[in-house]
């Protein structure tokens, strides 16, 4: 997930925003409502120890939090 | 003697060209089969029409006052900045307008006084011609499968072509960072960021969980919501019924926003 969740999130913003489509279903058949605020964020809730910290040690800068919320759950 | 050549070149040619293409095609077949291991899918409730129109009742929304919940439950959900003083940067998904402004070529110099003093409910008409995604120089606006001129705001550049585009005014630019200006933040939808364009989206995302539009539900069953192409939609049966009328028919766009006035 480390190394490929940009792959991941790709594929969620294209077939969301462009197909409709939103939910997801992974290879155990499990289901996810493809969404980075409601569904990344509710569990993985510290966005400055889930992202920030490999982006900055990788020096890269997504502009994911431009738009979208990072804290859901108004912590 | 020229000609058999020329033709075994040829056969020699192209026999090369398929021994060479041979594994690359293996190679794409056994991927295909293979697959991604995931798959998508639309959620259970998600509705679908081949085109969503709206027909707004304004015999039912007289005053102001009537319209004012409605834009207001919009902007909520939609983390619209309304906050913005300088009314050149304002956003707009869903505002009221007098009826010379909303209805151009209808304004004759004497109408219905009572019709001509109805404040007007103004959106984006989701054309089923649209203008703007034609102008769009990165397929950032782009019409859906339900018919919906739906905005991708990773892919938009804030070129602003779809706003000279526009015919309806739908259309509002961030000049600067929305996000001081929203009052009451919704966690749920994202805010957008300053340079990119950005317009109603007919609430594509509640329709996908089976919702009906916010405006729609705000508003009492003064606006009706459906497929346009369903003849027993609830849409299809006003427009039977009633006489309606779109913003700048004449221009070809085909709104999907009519008025029963």
């Amino acid at each position: 997930m480390t190394a490929n969740h940009m792959q991941l999130l790709d594929v969620w913003r294209h077939n969301v925003v462009r197909g409709g489509e939103r939910m997801f279903v992974n290879d155990d058949g499990k289901l996810y409502d493809m969404s980075l605020s409601n569904t990344c964020l509710d569990c993985h809730s510290n966005k400055e120890k889930f992202c920030d910290r490999c982006h900055d040690y990788a020096s890269v800068r997504p502009y994911c939090w431009d738009c979208h919320i990072d804290n859901p759950k108004g912590e | 003697m020229k000609n058999s050549r020329r033709r075994f070149l040829q056969i020699a040619g192209v026999s090369a060209l398929g021994l060479g293409a041979k594994p690359v095609l293996d190679a794409f077949a056994s991927e295909s089969a293979h697959g991604p291991g995931y798959h998508l899918a639309k959620g259970e409730d998600a509705m679908d029409a081949r085109q969503w129109a709206m027909v707004i009742d304004t015999r039912k929304l007289q005053t102001a006052e009537d319209l004012e919940p409605i834009i207001e439950a919009c902007n909520k959900i939609h983390n619209v900045p309304t906050g913005i003083k300088n009314k050149n940067h304002e956003i707009k998904w869903i505002w009221e307008a007098h009826y010379h402004n909303a209805f151009t070529d209808k304004a004759g110099q004497f109408t219905s006084e009572e019709v001509e003093h109805r404040p007007f409910l103004l959106l984006c008409n989701h054309c089923e011609n649209p203008p703007c995604v034609r102008a769009c120089p990165t397929k950032a606006t782009f019409k859906n499968d339900n018919g919906i001129v739906m905005m991708d705001f990773h892919r938009c550049i804030g070129c602003r072509f779809c706003m000279a585009a526009c015919p309806f005014g739908a259309r509002s630019f961030n000049f600067r960072d929305p996000r001081p200006f929203i009052e009451e933040e919704n966690k749920a939808f994202p805010t957008r960021m300053k340079g990119v364009v950005e317009k109603c989206n007919f609430c594509a995302e509640r329709l996908a969980v089976g919702k009906m539009p916010a405006c729609v539900e705000a508003s009492n069953g003064a606006i009706a919501f459906g497929d346009l192409y369903d003849e027993h939609s609830e849409v299809r049966e006003l427009l039977k019924e009633n006489y309606t009328i779109r913003r700048k028919q004449t221009l070809g766009t085909e709104p999907s926003v009519y008025y029963i006035v």
